[in-house]
């Protein structure tokens, strides 16, 4: 870190961070050595249904992501406003970065527990894997792509295509569904928890938000000195 | 005029609708002074009446003849104009030896002529006053060619015609009645008094009614035509995927015993015989990177207007080549699979295929959205891409059903009718938002 | 089969994926904190 005090933003931040990713490991520990045993009649591999604790935060935190990503494109595209495009960005980051992490824990367990790790009947499944890649494409265009006016307006288009894509999935998964019924990802999840399990999905839960506004708020101040950084050297290009 | 960078090719581009407004609207005005607003800040685009216009960039693509670039130009905007008339325009500008060459054999100073020569003829060879935007109009030009501007200019004038120009050549903004100057985001206005000339009289050519979109069409088929790249790109790595097929299958134990009247057996027959289609339809069409070329996509976009993106993306999109390719996967697999009766198969083949020029659609659509980047070579757009697998999914679904048990005409969750009409409808609705969503 | 194997990897993914971002985020702050403090004394020069 720089000399300087970093600003209180940033500071905030760091803190929501450190504090997040300390109630994600708790969680990740107490869901594996408190939370109990499942029944191994009910599941074949009783074990992996662990991963619950953090999948299951992950797709919240990546829906939050996703909401944010969405609200900021709709707001580019109304007002181009500033604060429009720096939730539009940090809801890309996020949304790939927890989206990621569901698609690769769904279909681990999904392998473990059913022996099928994909299953295109799902619509859960399919609109994060869906929105993960509008979110990975959204990431690497900001960074190969001049910024500028119509760079904003076609990436935020693309947002917005990613957006419309939910139904469009939703109606195709639906239609697809009726002769593949899905496999659903976690039995039982609404109703009958077992006390427990509920503290520790509560506690990943909590720690997943926080960790999420933390991020988010880093992640808003990266793009915030990205912009500030670019000005000063617009300022210097005119020359001494 | 203005300094570099102070923004005459933005107000150029937005003048004429290319560029979306964050404010006001641009409104233009018939020869009946009916207003029409091209295009405002809250989505509303409008097609503008008949202009002509001439990009920084030239806006011309290297496979074009330059006969044909003129010829089309006027096309676009209503004007009739034969072979030997287009010569005869050449002719003036020193360029009708030059007529039957591709843009891309020309040095830059003469692609420089006939994009000003296309720009400025749709109002010079019609009757009624026209509107014409030249952006740099003089850059690149040898002092014959900027007399010959200059005489356009005046005679354009002469016949009512508004034009608006960006430039930093003194001698082009002394043949301007009015002067804009934007300096620091602001406009100024000063009036110049021209000496008037009097200029020959002129022949002009026949009008009709414009046909932007029919124009668009001709012009992308004439271009395929002379360099059939999108065709060979499309059916290439479509045939390879089909002679992999091949050689995998003939490689492996498929007999009655291990795949026969199993729903695997079927889905993956129909998958393989519906692959290389499905390949043709979402590889990126070559059309795309023509219109790309010297910005030759931004001049269609504002002659065209609103309808330039649907009309694009149907037309860039794989229309001819998955039917043959469906016939020809069934053909040459058909021997390697157990499936049932070839008949039945057959005659259904066709509605599958068909279906896939609805995901070519959606997929052209999408690839028209990530081409509006900058660098969209740089863009991964086959992310945007997956959402097709599941139109493709229900065509399997119905292939396999109509190997299994036939086609019927019913309409019922299960049925090959519905598997196609739900494919379609999703490859519909995919390309309806990819088309809105950019211009909304 | 339990899962144990299973659950052992997809933590490690999912807390490789969160680790990986974070750090990438601290060395932007750092890197894009001394570049200000750059330009804004070179303007000030």
């Amino acid at each position: 870190m720089p000399d300087t005090n970093p600003p209180s933003s940033v500071r905030i931040g760091i803190g929501l961070t450190a504090l997040g990713i300390s109630g994600a490991v708790v969680t990740a520990l107490m869901g594996v050595y408190y939370a109990p045993v499942v029944d191994s009649t009910a599941f074949n591999a009783p074990e992996a249904y662990r991963i619950l604790y953090w999948h299951v935060p992950f797709a919240w935190s990546s829906f939050l992501a996703f909401c944010m990503l969405f609200i900021g494109a709709v707001a580019w595209y109304k007002d181009r406003s500033d604060w429009g495009w720096r939730w539009f960005s940090t809801g890309s980051d996020l949304g790939l970065l927890f989206g990621l992490g569901v698609i690769t824990s769904g279909p681990i367990w999904g392998s473990a527990e059913w022996g099928v790790p994909w299953d295109w009947g799902d619509l859960r499944l399919n609109t994060f894997a869906l929105l993960t890649g509008v979110a990975l494409f959204l990431v690497l265009s900001r960074r190969s792509q001049p910024d500028g006016q119509e760079t904003r307006d076609t990436l935020a288009a693309v947002g917005l295509f990613g957006f419309a894509l939910v139904p469009i999935t939703a109606l195709a998964t639906t239609w697809y569904q009726k002769r593949h019924p899905g496999i659903v990802l976690v039995s039982g999840e609404e109703t009958g928890l077992d006390p427990a399990i509920r503290t520790v999905l509560m506690m990943g839960f909590v720690s997943f938000l926080i960790l999420f506004v933390g991020l988010a708020i880093l992640s808003n101040e990266v793009i915030r000195m990205e912009d500030r950084l670019e000005q000063s050297k617009s300022e210097l290009d005119g020359g001494p | 005029m203005g300094e570099n960078g102070s923004g005459k090719t933005t107000l150029i581009e937005s003048l004429v609708g290319i560029i979306p407004l964050t404010k006001g609207q641009v409104e233009w005005f018939s020869e009946k002074d009916e207003p029409l607003i091209i295009r405002n800040h809250s989505g509303t685009r409008k097609k503008p009446h008949p202009f002509g216009l001439t990009l920084q960039s030239d806006g011309v693509c290297g496979e074009e003849k330059v006969t044909e670039r003129l010829i089309t130009a006027l096309n676009v905007s209503g004007i009739d104009c034969s072979q030997l008339e287009a010569k005869q325009i050449l002719e003036e500008w020193g360029m009708s030896h030059r007529g039957e060459d591709r843009v891309s054999q020309l040095s830059a100073g003469l692609r420089r002529r006939l994009a000003v020569i296309s720009g400025m003829a749709p109002a010079m060879m019609c009757e009624a006053p026209r509107l014409v935007f030249l952006d740099e109009p003089s850059e690149g030009l040898d002092s014959f060619s900027k007399g010959v501007l200059k005489k356009w200019i005046g005679e354009l004038s002469q016949y009512g015609n508004a034009i608006v120009m960006a430039s930093h050549d003194e001698e082009i903004i002394a043949c301007s009645s009015r002067i804009l100057t934007i300096e620091s985001g602001e406009i100024s206005e000063s009036k110049n008094n021209i000496e008037e000339e009097l200029y020959m009289e002129r022949q002009f050519l026949s009008e009709r009614e414009t046909k932007t979109i029919s124009s668009l069409f001709t012009w992308s088929y004439s271009i395929e035509r002379r360099n059939p790249v999108d065709t060979i790109g499309k059916a290439t790595p479509a045939i390879l995927a089909l002679l992999l097929s091949y050689s995998v299958l003939t490689g492996m134990d498929t007999s009655q015993a291990t795949l026969s009247n199993t729903n695997i057996g079927n889905h993956l027959t129909a998958a393989l015989i519906l692959t290389p289609a499905f390949i043709s339809a979402v590889i990126s069409p070559a059309m795309i990177r023509r219109l790309s070329e010297e910005e030759c996509g931004k001049w269609w976009s504002a002659v065209c207007g609103p309808q330039f993106r649907p009309a694009t993306s149907i037309i860039a999109s794989s229309m001819l080549l998955p039917l043959p390719l469906t016939y020809l996967s069934w053909f040459v697999l058909e021997g390697s699979l157990p499936v049932g009766s070839s008949e039945e198969i057959l005659r259904w083949l066709w509605l599958p295929s068909l279906v896939i020029i609805d995901i070519s659609c959606a997929a052209t659509a999408l690839h028209l959205l990530v081409s509006d980047l900058r660098r969209s070579g740089a863009a991964a757009s086959s992310l945007l891409l997956i959402v097709l697998i599941w139109p493709f999914m229900e065509l399997v679904d119905a292939l396999s059903v109509i190997m299994e048990v036939g086609m019927s005409s019913e309409i019922s969750i299960g049925s090959p009718l519905a598997s196609i009409i739900i494919a379609s409808i999703i490859s519909a609705m995919v390309w309806a938002v990819a088309v809105i969503i950019p211009d909304a | 089969m339990t899962g144990t194997s299973e659950m052992i990897v997809a933590y490690t993914i999912l807390s490789f994926i969160l680790a990986y971002y974070v750090n990438h985020l601290r060395s932007r702050i750092v890197d894009l904190s001394l570049q200000l403090e750059i330009f804004s004394s070179d303007s000030e020069e």
